[in-house]
């Protein structure tokens, strides 16, 4: 939890893991959720290390997304990273298209 | 136990019989207690002490697409009962009826996107009524006609009893082809009450039903398809990929709904989104949950991409956080 704020670091979004206990404050679970958001932040830099970007957690609560040029953008909620995603890297999100999801190695057998 | 007001969203299109089965449930002791909200004060007709006008108003935000347009007027016509309800008291819920043009999504979008709002009211049906005479050719050729059932969770058949009216199974085919798990009934049944429809008992994110034959695909238009999942679904990948998914489809995905497994909750839950909007899960006991799957409602994208995509999100995704 942020000390300064009492943000407990479950989340309110629909994907988030507090919904998956039916509870606001989940503080016997608190560890699991821990786990799940970083495992989750995991996932989302396979996804977004190849468009040049970083994702980190932002006090348990946001995510913050970082460029290489050092830019920071924050996304309140998972839902949030995709256009922020977009307007930093200049690069389209879409989950249909077959490179979107294609392991890196993959997409440089692809290529080579 | 949720408190906040229910609202049933009324749809259908021009000259369906909205107003007419409005009329016939506050017209009765057990629906004198709704508060109203008609984009159109003709087209209610109803002569009703809690009735809001509000003209029909649409704000592009963020220059987003229409179907994440705040529906001003919807804000305000539900703020404004809010208050009478807290102020007038013995009123139990909202009904809205939606001009006949109208998209549902907009006003779904409006409620799930305010925070005071949310907290004050939810969310229980939509209701799209269809008339037996022109309802079937409304269906084929009017895409307002489409989304409106799409995204309906309830049809009401009107008008079953004229001469011209369609037989009821060519009427229903014509529904389940666009919403293949929605509840049915028709307004001239002797068994029908319309406060089973309008009461506001009802919640819009109940679980869907399985297993549904899959409608059939034409390009460009809507389509429903059932997607089975074994096992359980890891819920981080799973949220990664349909956040993204309804980032950069969601206009074209008129809805999601499915019942999950996951690996984040001994409970199974159901999960409801209308384009943009995911509403928050809701939890269900094991003994009433079946397999996972998931039911897109769609227009211009297959089965089959979706199908490929998830496969390829899950494996990748949880290959990445292992």
């Amino acid at each position: 939890m942020c000390e300064v704020c009492a943000i407990f670091g479950a989340g309110e979004h629909w994907s988030d893991f507090a919904r998956q206990r039916d509870t606001r404050f989940p503080f016997a679970d608190i560890l699991h959720y821990r786990a799940e958001r970083k495992r989750r932040i995991a996932m989302l830099n396979a996804l977004l290390v190849p468009l040049g970007l970083l994702c980190e957690d932002w006090d348990g609560e946001a995510l913050a997304l970082t460029d290489a040029r050092g830019r920071t953008r924050i996304a309140p909620t998972l839902a949030d990273v995709w256009p922020v995603a977009e307007g930093l890297s200049g690069a389209r999100v879409d989950p249909l298209a077959d490179a979107f999801f294609a392991p890196s190695c993959e997409m440089e057998r692809t290529d080579g | 136990m949720d408190e906040r007001l229910p609202l049933i969203v009324v749809t259908g299109f021009l000259g369906s019989g909205k107003t007419t089965l409005i009329r016939r449930f506050v017209e009765t002791p057990e629906g004198a207690d709704s508060g109203i909200v008609v984009n159109e004060f003709g087209e209610a007709g109803v002569d009703h002490r809690l009735l809001v006008h509000a003209s029909e108003a649409v704000e592009l935000i963020d220059g987003g697409c229409l179907c994440c347009a705040r529906r001003a007027d919807v804000a305000k016509a539900l703020h404004d009962l809010v208050r009478m309800a807290k102020t007038k008291g013995g009123f139990s819920r909202a009904i809205l009826e939606t001009s006949g043009l109208a998209d549902p999504a907009p006003v779904i979008a409006t409620l799930a996107r305010d925070p005071w709002l949310k907290a004050h009211v939810r969310l229980a049906s939509v209701v799209a009524v269809v008339d037996a005479v022109a309802g079937i050719g409304n269906l084929e050729r009017r895409p307002e006609a489409r989304r409106q059932v799409a995204i309906a969770d309830t049809v009401v058949l009107t008008k079953g009893d004229l001469r011209a009216a369609q037989p009821r199974a060519a009427l229903e085919a014509a529904i389940r082809a666009v919403s293949p798990d929605a509840r049915i009934l028709d307004s001239q049944d002797e068994n029908f009450r319309p406060r089973d429809v309008l009461g506001g008992t009802e919640s819009f994110a109940a679980p869907p039903s399985p297993f549904l034959a899959d409608a059939p695909e034409h390009e460009a238009d809507v389509a429903s398809f059932t997607l089975p999942l074994d096992g359980r679904v890891d819920w981080p990948a799973f949220t990664v990929w349909l956040s993204a998914l309804l980032h950069a489809h969601g206009d074209r995905i008129l809805r999601v709904k499915g019942l999950l497994r996951t690996t984040s909750s001994d409970q199974p839950l159901a999960i409801h989104g209308v384009q943009h909007v995911m509403h928050p899960p809701t939890h269900l006991s094991g003994a009433e949950a079946g397999p996972s799957f998931l039911v897109f409602i769609a227009s211009g994208i297959r089965k089959a991409e979706i199908e490929r995509s998830l496969g390829r999100a899950l494996r990748h995704l949880t290959m990445a956080s292992a």
